[in-house]
């Protein structure tokens, strides 16, 4: 097990990559707190954007793309517009229902953010997201800071006492080894006015995936506790097995990731900015 | 109040200070369906083909299209709203305006590239048409 608990997401993701190339390029059960998720430094993410723009054309076979593109598979964050108010919520899913008509076709299986918003329950769709924010909206005109008096029966997602559990994997029709989905869980915990993430990785790739993800996480969790009226809490994310992808693919030499990893270090003097303030 | 025809759904055209003047903040929700203004002829200009594009990019971004077309120059989009834009466009048209390969992010990340992708495709589809004899 490799723990670590970190300011902001771009020091978490540095430091859980430096930890990994510590440890040969791979670790099992990696755990990482993010105190501050809606907070990054946006240098670092430059760096890493820029390692993947010089290794994207030598590996067009793999899905090789920027930090946003795959924070915009957990939230597309585009499409949500917390000025629309109580409206907000209603533009981000039917805006996302048609772009994912399109995006369907480059993301055969799915997104996680569709999963979230049409979970393929028995009875058809599920919008579980939606089901999470109007418990946790309903505990915060309650006054429950701690969110331990839900009453509302969920369908598909688990309601236990203090959270809200959001499953991505879907047994019986993801049955493939590697790939999509490899988040397959959510966890939404109240306590103490704030709303806390925590998200389960079957397998963590941590230089195409890792940020990205992070951002994602972050920004889903931004959205829930604002449309919840709730603090943003904690990020946790748990990856059952990571990997820093050392011979992965051209460009992936553990000479290349470790002088991305120095890089990321070096920009990290700089000073920080808001994750929500950049796409 | 005037709307603006988007897809199969109208929006609110007023400016955004005179949106957000009012009693919600949030501008005014969309009305009811009403039947689409474009079906997307197979000999569509460029510049139909955009216009369409900036009424879709104003529903996504719930503005005015004034405030979209005032920036003047090409703009700059994300590639979801980019996405939401050609679902749009393939709703009102019935046609299949960008497969996988073309969903590249410099093919969507701004209304000239994307004005081109659709422009060709529909160019494309015109010449399908003219060999299968059918008018």
């Amino acid at each position: 097990v490799i723990a670590l608990s970190a300011t902001n997401l771009s020091i978490a993701w540095l430091e859980a990559l430096e930890r990994l190339l510590g440890n040969e390029g791979e670790a099992v059960n990696l755990v990482v707190a993010i105190q501050s998720p809606g907070e990054e430094n946006p240098r670092v993410r430059s760096r890493l954007d820029d390692f993947i723009a010089r290794v994207e054309p030598l590996n067009r076979e793999r899905k090789v793309e920027t930090v946003v593109t795959v924070a915009n598979t957990i939230f597309p964050e585009a499409l949500y517009l917390p000025r629309l108010q109580e409206r907000a919520r209603g533009h981000l899913y039917e805006m996302h229902g048609l772009a994912y008509r399109v995006s369907k076709r480059r993301n055969p299986y799915g997104t996680y953010f569709s999963r979230l918003v049409d979970w393929p329950g028995p009875q058809g769709g599920v919008n579980q997201l939606e089901q999470a924010v109007v418990r946790l909206a309903g505990a915060h005109e309650r006054g429950q800071r701690n969110g331990n008096a839900y009453e509302t029966q969920l369908s598909d997602t688990i309601a236990y006492e203090k959270g809200l559990s959001l499953p991505i994997y879907k047994a019986g029709v993801d049955n493939r080894v590697m790939g999509f989905p490899c988040l397959s869980h959510v966890s939404l915990t109240l306590n103490d006015g704030k709303v806390h993430l925590t998200a389960l990785y079957r397998n963590h790739e941590w230089i195409r995936r890792a940020y990205g993800n992070y951002l994602g996480l972050s920004r889903l969790l931004s959205f829930v506790a604002n449309e919840s009226g709730w603090l943003v809490g904690e990020l946790v994310c748990v990856s059952s097995h990571a990997i820093a992808e050392i011979s992965q693919g051209a460009g992936f030499g553990k000479a290349d990731i470790e002088m991305l990893a120095k890089e990321c270090r070096a920009a990290l003097t700089k000073p920080h900015a808001s994750a929500g303030s950049r796409r | 109040m005037e709307y603006a025809v988007v897809g199969n759904s109208v929006m609110d055209t007023r400016r955004t200070s005179e949106i957000m003047a009012t009693t919600d903040h949030a501008g005014a929700p969309p009305e009811p369906v009403v039947e689409a203004s474009w079906t997307a002829p197979l000999d569509a200009q460029t510049s139909e083909v955009r216009a369409h594009l900036i009424l879709a990019l104003a529903r996504v971004r719930w503005l005015p299209v004034e405030a979209i077309q005032g920036k003047g120059g090409d703009l700059r989009i994300d590639s979801q709203e980019a996405e939401v834009a050609i679902s749009m466009l393939e709703i009102e048209s019935g046609l299949e305006l960008a497969k996988v390969e073309d969903l590249r992010r410099d093919e969507l990340a701004t209304i000239g590239s994307l004005t081109r992708l659709i422009h060709g495709k529909l160019i494309l589809a015109a010449g399908n048409v003219r060999k299968e004899g059918i008018k």
